[in-house]
């Protein structure tokens, strides 16, 4: 009895580890230029972690976990009322179906690391300003001399091009 | 860029209004095109900052019921699973503060003024909001009871009895358990605390220092931790938000009176040490701290351990070794067998090295260095007990000898040592008594 329930818990810490990554790219979708993603996300820890001796190991994690997170989200839209941060309930059901068959973080993360190699090294220095540095747009465009707007359209393609990628090698990998 | 482009970035750089939110909004219900492109994009930029660090972590009760070695985090792995899910409360705890009322002052009992010019009195009950001081310093305890030393000139804002903006100037914190999740703010950086003796400078509007000399801090560039310091660490965070090595941290012994930019004291013997690890450890934090005559009884060893120096017998330390120059060195690299050290005299001097008597010295050390046969104790102290009271023998410490060796220096100038070992370790899962060597000088009269 014991062993059942150590397994069950260690299965629910394997896949909520797993999913972090998948998570915050929901709550991120549904709440975007929002600062506070990451508290949503421990706020859903916190409450998926609550209901862990409810899940059925049996189910499939990342949905169970989503509505946590959409609950979330919700409450966190309540307690900003200051501004439309968080998207409506139509889109955030519409946005929902989109994100519930996603690889691992794990997986995603490395695909994401390969990706990222093979970019062009100005591309990777662009990606390194913006994400790992967290430079203004306006900061990294007026030290390149290039416009900010150039320097957003770079982002998007940039981002684009490694979405194809990742999403490649994910399928790759499971053939 | 097309419409839906340009509105995402705007949204992503956070420079977008509502009516560019509304408009993104309805163009998303309307297309499902826009919405796969939007997903896609969404799910590259969340990963992206997830792998640049996210705090995310799960509740303080998770550790008591999660065998440690069943998770590993998959990404870049900032944290154990321990302190991640302590982060987890502090960053919920922060986000309160955040949002609670703002209180109009902070109370805090004054608890030692010094060169203030009777502004403050020991004991005195304050209301602070902002504070600015000229120069001298006054140490404070806070509601929270969190103690905390500003040291002039100095800009702060008291927001709660758990948050303080440093504007100008230096701050020293010691934060008991209760106090946990205390945060110092600057331009460039928010350090959040678990429980620490840490300390953060802001010099001039350019760069903050942040120091830990016991627990550990988070330093966040707004929502993303960039980095995580234990005992011993120190880093300078710059204006485009850089992380730098603080290499010397000098002091005079007080906890609180600690520089980064060189010596407190006039006089010194010991000016600066550097070493030529960063090479092989780009993330290497550990700060060596000169202390200006620190050499006494009950010295601390190290700047990343408590351990500390003492004498072998009833007589203490011995005399001519009281009053040195002390370098506490740190323990991060136990199998560094390229380790140079290059330690800066002011003036001639004997420069002492305390070895391990339990190896053979290393080559470097027996030729260029002179055993005085003298050792000194080394005295383990656990960590996670900081009771210094008890010494060895009598209450069954463990205290090892460690060798004084010496060198007379002759000129002011620079001198090289090497590892602390006799001969390489290959295997580093090898466990043998490969503490580091401690330094200290004299002048040469």
């Amino acid at each position: 009895m014991m062993n059942d329930k150590n397994t069950s818990l260690r299965l629910f810490v394997e896949r909520l580890t797993g999913a972090q990554s998948q998570l915050y790219a929901f709550i991120v979708s549904l709440m975007p230029g929002a600062d506070d993603a990451a508290d949503v996300l421990q706020e859903t820890n916190k409450a998926l972690w609550q209901k862990a001796s409810e899940y059925d190991p049996a189910r499939p994690f990342l949905p169970w976990a989503m509505q946590f997170a959409r609950w979330q989200v919700k409450a966190y839209r309540k307690r900003i009322s200051r501004d439309r941060l968080v998207f409506n309930d139509e889109l955030v059901d519409q946005l929902a179906a989109a994100f519930e068959h996603s690889d691992s973080s794990e997986r995603q993360l490395h695909a994401l690391e390969l990706c990222l190699q093979k970019l062009p090294p100005a591309q990777r220095a662009l990606v390194a300003a913006k994400y790992e540095r967290d430079e203004a747009v306006n900061d990294i465009a007026a030290r390149e001399g290039k416009a900010a707007n150039a320097v957003s359209a770079l982002l998007y393609r940039i981002r684009a091009a490694l979405a194809e990628c990742v999403e490649r090698s994910l399928t790759a990998e499971a053939r | 860029m097309n419409e839906f482009e340009q509105l995402l970035s705007a949204v992503l750089e956070g420079r977008a209004d509502a009516a560019q939110r509304q408009r993104l909004e309805t163009m998303l219900q309307e297309s499902p095109e826009l919405r796969v492109a939007y997903v896609q994009q969404m799910r590259v930029h969340a990963l992206l900052q997830f792998r640049a660090g996210v705090p995310v972590a799960v509740p303080a009760d998770a550790p008591a019921a999660v065998p440690a070695n069943v998770v590993e985090w998959p990404w870049r792995s900032w944290f154990g699973w321990a302190t991640a899910a302590a982060a987890a409360v502090v960053v919920v705890a922060a986000t309160a503060t955040w949002l609670a009322l703002r209180q109009p002052a902070v109370r805090a009992q004054v608890v030692e003024a010094r060169d203030v010019a009777g502004v403050f009195q020991d004991g005195q009950q304050v209301q602070l909001q902002t504070l600015r001081l000229a120069g001298g310093s006054v140490g404070f305890r806070l509601d929270s009871g969190a103690m905390v030393r500003v040291t002039g000139p100095a800009e702060v804002e008291f927001v709660d009895a758990m948050r303080l903006r440093v504007r100008r100037g230096r701050v020293s914190a010691d934060i008991g358990k209760e106090a946990k999740g205390f945060s110092i703010e600057t331009a460039q950086a928010r350090v959040v605390d678990y429980g620490t003796k840490f300390g953060v400078d802001v010099p001039d509007p350019s760069h903050t220092d942040v120091i830990v000399f016991q627990g550990e801090v988070r330093v966040f560039n707004k929502q993303a931790p960039v980095a995580t310091l234990t005992t011993g660490e120190a880093v300078r965070v710059d204006k485009s938000r850089r992380l730098y090595r603080i290499v010397n941290v000098t002091s005079d012994g007080r906890e609180e009176a600690w520089s980064t930019g060189g010596a407190l004291a006039p006089n010194v013997v010991i000016t600066a040490v550097r070493d030529n690890m960063e090479g092989d450890y780009p993330s290497l934090r550990n700060f060596y701290r000169i202390v200006p005559r620190g050499m006494r009884e009950d010295a601390r060893a190290y700047a990343d351990f408590p351990h500390e120096w003492n004498g072998l017998d009833a007589n203490g330390i011995p005399a001519w070794l009281r009053g040195a120059d002390l370098v506490q060195t740190f323990n991060a690299d136990q199998v560094n067998w390229f380790m140079e050290l290059t330690v800066t005299v002011s003036r001639p001097c004997v420069l002492y090295v305390f070895a391990d008597r339990r190896n053979p010295p290393p080559t470097w050390l027996r030729e260029r260095f002179t055993d005085t046969g003298v050792n000194v104790g080394w005295e383990y102290i656990d960590p996670k007990n900081k009771i210094f009271a008890a010494k060895w023998p009598e209450r069954g410490h463990t205290v090892f000898p460690f060798g004084v060796w010496k060198l007379e220096v002759h000129q002011p100038g620079e001198v090289k040592l090497g590892p602390p070992y006799f001969e390489q370790i290959r295997d580093p899962n090898e466990v043998r008594p490969n503490w580091m060597y401690g330094i200290a000088a004299k002048p040469l009269s």
